[in-house]
């Protein structure tokens, strides 16, 4: 029993030392987590001052090696010779007795002043109290004694100047003795200035402390640390082009107009500002942290965050190109996006679509849209054969009461009209906008469809009217009423619907069958499940049911507004915010990532996949698209930017101040709702940026030339526009792109006498003008008009100009042709885009050539003669 | 990965791991003692620490202590150094999660409002409880066990003890963390959590099952009835069994001691005879007063 008693104790006491060893050493274990473990930033930062010692190290051994070549030492040891050589001058016998007697000297005199300048004070402060005095009492006995006093300070005075005099005199002698030593030991300190303040650098950065390196940020009440690791993304200086030590790139987009010390890094970058602890955590990528860090260009998705605005912000490139997609696939049809407010203006007007188009076509093109041409913007919705047809019923019973095709397989085209159809497609430059057989479409912002097929898709007669007056049909359609006569459009016809046909496709033309009432219904209740009405005009359809008076007897009715909802799908206005917990993974929970961006873009894959019953179509979205919408909603956030990060949107602006938005009056508007001018041009921030800004063109072009141009479009540059960063960019090949003809001035505009070519250059001469642009330029008296215009082509040729100006048949073809410039602008627009050619259109490549205004004039009045006889 | 090896593996669940293997083992160790002893006495022979009556404090106490609480510092710290503090995501007021859980020691009671009326689950059991606990030192008349295991020698005390404490207490908080999933339902550790999983069970009060409103004054009567008689027959058929198979028992314990003792013991019977009414029955209340439901 005791024997047991004792080994069990001396068990006890071996347990008792080995636990308390282990304890000591786990409490050096968490010093050293705490002190290392847990900070590792630690070594980034002695990791960049490292970098930064060899850095500064490297510049010092190369300011010393500068010095040496170039000569430095060899001065300096000569200059210190030389300083040696004056000391001794100055310690030499005779100099220094002259330097003692002329200190002594000095110093009498010093102390002379300094009693004369007692004197004074006291003398003045006698003065003071007898004017005080005398002030207060008006007793003569003061004036007196001010009187006395006046006379005593002007002696002093004027003995004092006589010191001074006599002091700088021996000052003067003084340095002089001394000069030459001082101005050699000024230049040896200057030489090895630069030297020392390397040096110092050297040495304050071994200085710099080890430390946590925080930004609070007061508005959102944010702390970031992360330039505790990224120590050098400010700096003016990158010490190595790998992380965490690279500056940032494009800083001077970025960090200078977003101070690091007011933004911070996570409101662009997201992220977790204050974990410090590992990078994965920092990064925010890890579980439970939602917002992970944005890199590269995707972090362009937070200047949706404060920039009401993107268009054109610089460094925002990638975002703005996104943002277009939704508004090419309009997405905010059925999903409430902030800035698209707009319903029912991404598809055509269907009211009625049954006198336009092919029954069979129809329901062909519901079924899947990329069956009739692969760049349909139109989604697919995956209906049977029975939804579809229910569908097309439904829209072919508001203009009437049959399904029906026009079969045009037996009919042979008049050769003659293609013929002469076909010239006219090409000066109208219907390719511009339309694709067909997969050549043109440039102009990619105006969504035209293609037309390679659409003779198997709309009736002749339909064609014809649409041509005729596109508005008529669809109001607010981005297609220009050209003014062709009707034997033109006739033949345009023609051409268009036997050129244009789906040769492969074996429609099964279908003879005219009525339409059933039931299927009319499912129909309709398939158009307000899908939401149709979001991308295409379905209002006014109550009316339709008078065109088809039999169907109302049916008791069959057509979709009221009442009966549309605004928007069917999600609200994605804060979707890039959303918290986790409300977006269904549904069937994919377990076999994709669970966050946000993974949620957006499968969501974009593959709209249905999440559980049966989804609506949303497949809008077949390459991958990178997919990659491009997913960065745009991603941006869509709920976060808490103060107002004073916002940048509102111009419109924004104009609202909050109470200016109206540009519009258009008298006939001019109406010409641009008939030929559309703004699809291409942009005037006073309206329009397309395609074609030139005609904002001022009525200052800046003549109305002879502006005529001429309307009746004859011709090339101005004859590159394309789109492409100043020539080289830099793999656009599509140069182009000639020229305006199409609109045949104007061979009509009047409605309700008035005036030809639309008269109300359009009326309108440019009233409205398009600006005040900075004068109508004359200063003329000079002094020389006579072609001794000025022989100056000014000296000018032209001295300046270089023709390396991008092309007059006649040299010259270069990056900048506008001049040969006919003096037809086509006015001289006052010319006199100041030489001053700054920037001001009316910042993005120009032309350079600053500094012109005073004599040689402007002289340039102006040279340009003026350059002109084409025109017949 | 399985749901149930990611809640075992969770760092907020390792005190809940330690807890069930430490009491298992104890309470395994404990049990083997009790036998052992049992035997001993049963064969008339002396068990050690039978008879003590004072033993010293320094010695087998402290010194014992001290060890092992310089174990549980070299536990704790490297616990606390190579488990960071488990967080989720940031809160965020306008999301409840699912499950929403309450620490885990309080998972017992988060339990039972499964089965009873939140104020009978959140107030009266856990204050019986301790009120409970307080009153064991009065309530233990029996001198035996004093400084060694036994069970033969208090067989009551230690089963109604086991019950409450292994049955009641901890393997209701072992149920609300290994087996209760989105929506308070049942899962099996082999089963995936489902968020959108959907379990009706179409519950009846008492009376309705006999077809009468359970708030009607019938239904009160009923209800009150029903629990009126199970508290006043839990009361009586012990004391009547005991009176005649053990009347000295029921001498020495004296009738404010029954009462107190039975009355804390039918409640806590309570807890499993609801349980099985409401899983196996669908039973929801039995008696609906103004107040309060049973």
């Amino acid at each position: 029993m005791a024997n047991e008693n004792k080994n069990n104790s001396s068990l006890r006491v071996y347990l008792f030392v080995f636990f308390s060893a282990l304890l000591l050493a786990l409490s050096l274990w968490v010093v050293w987590d705490d002190e290392f473990g847990l900070r590792p930033w630690k070594k980034y930062q002695e990791e960049f001052k490292t970098l930064k010692h060899d850095q500064l190290e490297k510049d010092y051994r190369k300011a010393v090696v500068e010095f040496q070549r170039s000569g430095g030492h060899a001065r300096l040891a000569n200059l210190e010779a030389q300083l040696a050589k004056a000391e001794a001058a100055f310690q030499g016998k005779t100099n220094q007795e002259k330097y003692k007697q002329l200190t002594s000297q000095f110093d009498a005199v010093h102390e002379q002043v300094a009693l004369n300048q007692k004197e004074l004070q006291n003398a003045r402060g006698l003065f003071l109290e007898s004017e005080y005095y005398f002030t207060k009492t008006q007793k003569q006995e003061y004036k007196v004694k001010m009187d006395e006093l006046q006379r005593q300070i002007d002696t002093i005075v004027l003995r004092g100047e006589a010191l001074q005099k006599k002091e700088d005199g021996l000052k003067s002698s003084l340095s002089d003795l001394t000069a030459g030593k001082a101005r050699i030991a000024a230049e040896i300190e200057h030489m090895q200035g630069g030297l020392e303040d390397l040096k110092e650098k050297i040495a304050n950065n071994i200085k710099v402390p080890v430390e946590i390196k925080q930004i609070h940020i007061k508005d959102i009440d944010k702390a970031d640390r992360c330039q505790t690791c990224h120590i050098g993304i400010d700096g003016k200086r990158p010490v190595s082009a790998l992380q965490p030590f690279a500056r940032h790139p494009a800083s001077f987009i970025y960090l200078d107009h977003h101070d690091p010390a007011k933004f911070g890094c996570t409101f662009c970058h997201r992220g977790q500002g204050r974990a410090t602890t590992s990078v994965e955590k920092a990064h925010g990528t890890v579980k439970h942290w939602d917002e992970p860090l944005l890199a590269g260009d995707m972090t362009q998705t937070s200047c949706l965050n404060c920039h009401g605005d993107i268009k054109g912000l610089r460094g925002a490139e990638e975002i703005v190109n996104s943002t277009e997609l939704l508004k090419k696939y309009g997405c905010y049809s059925c999903h409430k996006i902030p800035g698209f407010e707009t319903v029912g203006d991404v598809g055509p007007v269907l009211t009625e679509v049954g006198s336009k188009v092919n029954y069979s076509w129809a329901v062909k093109w519901l079924l899947d849209p990329k069956l009739y041409f692969s760049s349909a913007r139109m989604p697919k919705f995956f209906f049977t054969q029975d939804q579809a047809e229910a569908i097309a019923d439904y829209m072919f019973s508001m203009s009437g009461t049959t399904r029906h095709d026009v079969d045009y397989s037996k009919q042979t085209p008049d050769a003659k009209l293609v013929e002469q159809g076909k010239a006219l497609w090409s000066q109208a430059r219907c390719n511009l906008c339309h694709t067909t057989g997969g050549r043109g479409g440039n102009h990619i912002k105006v969504y035209a469809p293609d037309l390679s097929k659409v003779g198997s898709k709309v009736n002749k007669e339909w064609l014809f009217r649409w041509i005729k007056n596109p508005n008529a049909y669809f109001p607010g359609t981005k297609m220009p009423r050209f003014r062709f006569k009707d034997e033109e459009i006739k033949a345009l016809v023609e051409y268009i619907t036997s050129e244009y046909k789906d040769d492969e496709a074996e429609l099964k033309y279908v003879q005219p069958v009525e339409i059933q009432v039931a299927s009319i219904k499912k129909g309709k209740d398939l158009v307000q499940k899908y939401g149709c009405y979001g991308c295409h005009k379905l209002q006014g359809m109550e009316e339709m049911v008078q065109i088809a008076p039999s169907l109302k007897r049916q008791g069959v009715s057509f979709l009221r507004g009442d009966e549309m909802r605004e928007k069917i799908g999600t609200e994605l206005s804060s979707i890039g915010s959303k918290p986790l917990e409300m977006l269904d993974f549904g069937k994919l929970k377990k076999s994709i990532s669970n966050d946000r961006l993974s949620y957006i873009k499968q969501k974009l894959r593959d709209p249905r996949s999440y559980r049966l019953g989804l609506r949303m179509p497949d809008f077949r979205l390459a991958e990178s698209e997919i990659n491009e919408l997913a960065a745009v909603l991603y941006g869509f956030t709920d976060s808490n930017v103060p107002a004073r990060f916002m940048v509102p949107s111009r419109q924004e602006l104009d609202r909050m101040a109470g200016v109206q938005t540009y519009k258009f009056t008298g006939d001019f508007a109406k010409v641009i709702a008939d030929v559309k001018c703004t699809n291409c041009h942009s005037i006073r921030g309206i329009g397309a940026d395609y074609a030139p800004d005609l904002s001022y063109a009525g200052s800046k072009l003549q109305e002879g030339w502006i005529r001429n141009f309307l009746a004859n479009p011709d090339v101005i540059r004859p590159l394309l526009q789109q492409m100043p960063k020539l080289g830099l960019t793999s656009g599509k090949p140069a182009a000639k792109i020229t305006m199409p003809k609109f045949n104007l001035g061979l009509q009047k505009v409605e309700d008035t006498n005036r030809t639309d070519v008269d109300a359009v250059i009326n309108f440019l001469q009233q409205e398009l003008v600006s005040t900075d642009i004068p109508k004359k330029i200063p003329a000079i008296t002094t020389m006579s008009m072609p001794e000025q215009i022989s100056q000014g082509k000296s000018l032209y040729d001295a300046k270089g100009c023709k390396a991008c100006h092309q007059t006649g048949m040299e010259g270069g073809a990056l900048g506008p042709n001049l040969s006919n410039v003096g037809n086509r602008l006015t001289p006052g627009f010319i006199f100041k885009h030489l001053e700054n050619a920037r001001k009316f259109k910042p993005d120009i490549v032309e350079p600053d050539y500094g012109f005073t205004e004599r040689e402007r004039i002289y340039l102006t009045n040279f340009l003026m003669t350059l002109k084409l006889n025109t017949k | 990965m399985n749901p149930f090896i990611e809640i075992i593996t969770q760092p907020d669940n390792i005190a809940i791991v330690i807890m069930i293997i430490m009491v298992t083992f104890f309470m395994a160790w404990a049990f083997q003692q009790a036998f052992q002893n049992d035997r001993l006495l049963a064969a008339g022979l002396p068990v050690e620490g039978e008879n003590d009556k004072f033993v010293d404090t320094f010695k087998p106490l402290v010194r014992i202590e001290l060890l092992i609480s310089i174990v549980v510092m070299v536990g704790l710290t490297i616990w606390s150094i190579a488990v960071d503090a488990p967080l989720e995501e940031i809160a965020n007021p306008t999301i409840t999660p699912n499950p929403a859980k309450a620490p885990w020691y309080f998972l017992g009671l988060q339990e039972l409002l499964v089965y009873f009326d939140p104020w009978l689950a959140g107030v009266v059991l856990p204050s019986l409880i301790v009120v409970g606990l307080l009153a064991i030192p009065y309530i233990d008349i029996n001198p035996k066990g004093n400084g060694y295991y036994t069970f033969s020698e208090r067989k009551y005390a230690i089963m109604i003890f086991s019950f409450g404490f292994f049955v009641l207490w901890l393997l209701l908080i072992v149920i609300g963390v290994f087996f209760r999933g989105p929506g308070w339902l049942w899962y099996w550790p082999w089963q995936e959590w489902d968020h959108s999983r959907v379990v009706f069970e179409p519950t009846k009060d008492l009376t309705a099952v006999i077809g009468i409103d359970s708030r009607s004054l019938p239904g009160f009567i009923i209800g009150a009835f029903v629990v009126g008689s199970y508290l006043v027959g839990g009361m009586i058929a012990p004391y009547r069994y005991w009176k005649k198979n053990n009347p000295e028992l029921l001498a020495k314990l004296g009738i404010v001691r029954y009462v107190t003792i039975m009355f804390l013991f039918i409640t806590m019977m309570s807890i499993p005879i609801k349980m099985v009414l409401r899983l196996v029955f669908l039973i929801k209340y039995i008696w609906i007063t103004p107040w309060f439901n049973v």
